[in-house]
């Protein structure tokens, strides 16, 4: 004991430290708040906060304006914002003044600490207003705890015009990334806002599901992606049981997941880890991190001929193209003209989609006539050479269909002009493909724009 | 001899351990670490004003910090909060000022506020709603030191009721809380309503709580919240209100089907029917008729049935519970008036008083400009 002892002392006066650092740990502290709040407020002090309330909703972006007297304007584009204002559940615009601060708080601390009605409500603990009388965002068991987001967050690392930080209370990472001075607030967040349109925007909630395909090929079935909060499992197994949920968050170039996603490939014991993806001029999201990793849709060819869809075209001119128009037009002409054997109904629209009880895919087309619809129904055998195009075989009419097929001779005509040749397909988004083009291969003047 | 090696080991220790004591004192402590600056205000700032008046009238009079720009480690972590709004936290601190600490000064002298006032007080956006019960919390005092108003971006200055009820009502309980935890109060005030308090299920009372001989819900939940709720009812209430509350508590009240119920009828105004009980907020909006005779004495009351336009007789129920609701409060208004007095000097009707005049003279337009018309 008394050796121990003794070899203690030796070392209990030593005095001699190594300096690791030059300066206090206080004026350490002071100098990096400074220079946090010098980065903040440089070049205009513009940044895009994509912000994460929890782990099951979606991100939300905040363009964030730093003064240096210590006020901050805060705005954003989404749903919660909006029933804020008047009450209802379109994504939209809300830009308030409050302030921040950068504190040493066991660490350093950007605190936005005084409330701004569009950023706050993610952690006021008031109980979260639930959508159309249904209790799936919110209700009467979230009160006291609202969305429990973070207002104040741990400053982790600056690098390349990004700040890291991570929520105080609950932990969850988030980035800041600096945007240019001259940034509209309302501007940038409505185009994003767009992106994240529930029907039109970078998903859709019509598609049932899209993947994600990683570099070996292997699939990864994405559900529920237009609510930002997805679901995915590898495809062909139990979806029950592989199920993982994440949430996301739109950007102005394309998505991102709230942390790294590690998923296996085909390769046992190969996983691939991903997090942010860019968006292609054909609509699908890159991975930034691997550049191969692709999240896309069906091809076009098996989502215009699947059980789960069916497309709609009025055949108008503002959404079809050359013959298609003169003939759709004719078709309505002839059956109008009561003189000539017609029946006075109107042709008012066209479907392809697949009919259970003649197990194929039809084209439907509709007349109509003081209230009645009249059905005719024209089979059709589809034989796809490649993901954007096919050919289509007439295989017999059924319901209205003969009828229509005798009584006006433009119906056999278009019939003629949709299966006489192969037909392409293109749409703007390939990852949501809620319009697709089809157009003769031999005239693409010819052409009909199907909408999901 | 064992015994000797035991004495000569331990003298051993004993040196050792007065060398590690005395090796390292060689050296004087060296400067601290925290920079040596003042504490000057930034003119520049946009909280300029707010932060001076705050300075001035809080800081270097109470050594009091208003912290207004809420940072989380300040509150209980347990609970999801946020900050308040900026405008609000102005008009609750100069509210706070003109009704609270200025009506204390003017009847106990500053030097009272200095040796017992709070402080910290803690500005808080949103109510604190516990996750396990649901309920909300409006105030806080802890230690003796700090005063956590809640929910203080509901608050609307100008609404001169709401500001009493839910605000100056919360502030003068908090601070009669701090007051009771520096000197105790005479124990007989736990004996006036022993055995009535239900710590649980205080929320679930109505009006008839004041039969039973308190100010409130609230204060039938202990007796130190008792105490310092009669104080805060008996400052902040006006004549009309603490006149009402004791009307109520010289009723009778029958409880009816999980309701207290304040008259009772007969149907058809048929005395050999069965009683039926009118909940007593019923019986307020269907507007009750009173008929007096010449002297003033209710001779008859009565509301009308809604559906036949019929007039129902209503009567008193006759007060049971075996408590004299209004006695019991004026023993608690007693022994409070008379434990301000030994143990503080203080005069709590005067007090009273001061807080009445303060909240008839209560503009909130004129109090905003100690904020905003500071230079």
């Amino acid at each position: 004991m008394l050796v121990a002892l003794s070899s203690l002392l030796l070392t209990s006066c030593l005095h001699e430290m190594d300096e690791v650092f030059d300066e206090d740990a206080v004026i350490r502290m002071n100098n990096a708040m400074a220079e946090y709040e010098d980065i903040l407020t440089s070049n205009g002090g513009k940044w895009l906060l994509e912000y994460y309330a929890n782990t099951s909703e979606p991100g939300y972006n905040y363009v964030l304006t730093f003064a240096k007297d210590g006020t901050v304007v805060m705005s954003g584009h989404n749903k919660w914002i909006q029933y804020i204002k008047n009450k209802t559940w379109t994504s939209g615009f809300g830009s308030e003044k409050s302030m921040w601060e950068v504190i040493g708080d066991n660490g350093l601390v950007l605190t936005f600490n005084s409330y701004n009605n569009y950023f706050h409500l993610f952690s006021t603990p008031d109980a979260v207003p639930t959508q159309g009388g249904t209790s799936t965002a919110g209700g009467p068991s979230t009160a006291g705890k609202g969305h429990e987001g973070d207002y104040e967050f741990n400053l982790m690392k600056y690098s390349g015009d990004t700040i890291y930080l991570t929520g105080k209370k609950y932990n969850l990472h988030m980035i800041m990334t600096r945007l240019p001075e001259n940034t509209d607030d309302e501007a940038y967040l409505s185009q994003v806002a767009a992106y994240n349109n529930a029907n039109t925007g970078m998903f859709t909630s019509k598609l049932n599901n899209v993947y994600i395909v990683l570099p070996d090929g292997k699939r990864w079935v994405v559900k529920s992606a237009a609510s930002g909060y997805m679901q995915m499992y590898p495809e062909g197994e139990d979806e029950v049981m592989m199920s993982e949920y994440h949430n996301f968050i739109i950007t102005m170039d394309g998505m991102a997941f709230r942390d790294v996603l590690t998923l296996e490939g085909n390769t046992p014991d190969v996983v691939y880890r991903v997090q942010r993806f860019t968006r292609q001029a054909d609509g699908t999201a890159l991975c930034v991190e691997d550049g191969k990793t692709l999240i896309t849709a069906d091809p076009l060819v098996d989502c215009l001929f699947s059980p789960n869809y069916s497309w709609t075209s009025t055949l108008k001119n503002t959404v079809a193209g050359g013959n298609f128009v003169t003939l759709a037009a004719a078709i309505t002409k002839e059956s109008k003209d009561t003189k000539n054997g017609g029946d006075g109904t109107s042709m008012n629209s066209a479907k392809i989609s697949y009919v259970d009880s003649l197990e194929s895919y039809v084209l439907t087309m509709t007349f109509s006539k003081t209230g009645s619809n009249r059905p005719a129904l024209y089979k059709l055998k589809v034989d796809a050479s490649s993901p954007t195009q096919f050919k289509l075989t007439y295989d017999g009419a059924y319901n209205y269909g003969p009828r229509y097929w005798d009584m006006c001779p433009s119906v056999q005509q278009f019939i003629e002009a949709l299966t006489s040749t192969t037909m392409n397909l293109s749409s703007e988004s390939l990852l949501s493909p809620v319009k697709i083009t089809m157009s003769q291969s031999s005239n693409p003047e010819n052409y009909i724009i199907w909408s999901l | 001899m064992k015994k000797i090696q035991y004495i000569f080991t331990a003298l051993l220790v004993v040196a050792v351990t007065a060398m590690s004591l005395t090796s390292c004192s060689s050296e004087k402590l060296g400067p601290s670490i925290f920079p040596d600056e003042e504490d000057v205000l930034d003119p520049t700032a946009t909280t300029y004003q707010f932060d001076k008046f705050l300075k001035d009238n809080f800081l270097d009079v109470y050594n009091l910090t208003f912290l207004y720009k809420m940072p989380d480690v300040s509150a209980n972590m347990n609970y999801n909060l946020v900050p308040a709004t900026y405008s609000n936290a102005v008009d609750l601190a100069v509210s706070c000022k003109y009704l609270w600490f200025d009506a204390y000064a003017a009847q106990a002298g500053q030097d009272f506020l200095k040796s017992y006032g709070p402080r910290i007080i803690l500005l808080v956006g949103s109510q604190a709603i516990s996750s396990a019960t649901r309920e909300p919390v409006d105030g806080l005092s802890e230690g003796g030191v700090k005063i956590t108003l809640f929910n203080v971006n509901k608050m609307d200055a100008s609404d001169k009721q709401s500001m009493n009820e839910n605000y100056f009502h919360t502030m003068h309980r908090e601070f009669a809380n701090i007051l009771r935890q520096n000197k105790t109060y005479p124990t007989e005030f736990n004996t006036v309503s022993v055995g009535h308090y239900v710590p649980a299920e205080w929320r679930e009372r109505g009006d008839e709580i004041s039969s039973e001989g308190f100010v409130s819900r609230y204060a039938s939940s202990e007796n130190s919240v008792d105490f310092a709720e009669t104080i805060a009812c008996y400052i902040v209430f006006t004549d009309q209100q603490w006149q009402e509350m004791l009307d109520f508590a010289a009723c009778g009240w029958h409880k009816d089907k999980n309701v207290y119920c304040r008259y009772y009828y007969y149907p058809d105004n048929d005395m050999s029917k069965e009683i039926k009980y009118i909940p007593h907020t019923d019986a307020e909006e269907n507007k009750i008729i009173v008929v007096r005779d010449a002297d003033g004495f209710i001779i008859q009351r009565y509301i009308y049935d809604g559906t036949t336009h019929a007039r129902i007789n209503i009567y008193d129920v006759e007060d049971e519970d075996g408590i004299d609701g209004v006695a019991a409060i004026d023993r608690k208004v007693q022994i409070a008036r008379q434990w301000f007095r030994e143990a503080w000097g203080i005069d709590l009707d005067a007090l009273r008083e001061e807080v009445r005049t303060r909240q008839e003279a209560y503009n909130i337009e004129e109090l905003r400009q100690l904020v905003y018309g500071i230079q």
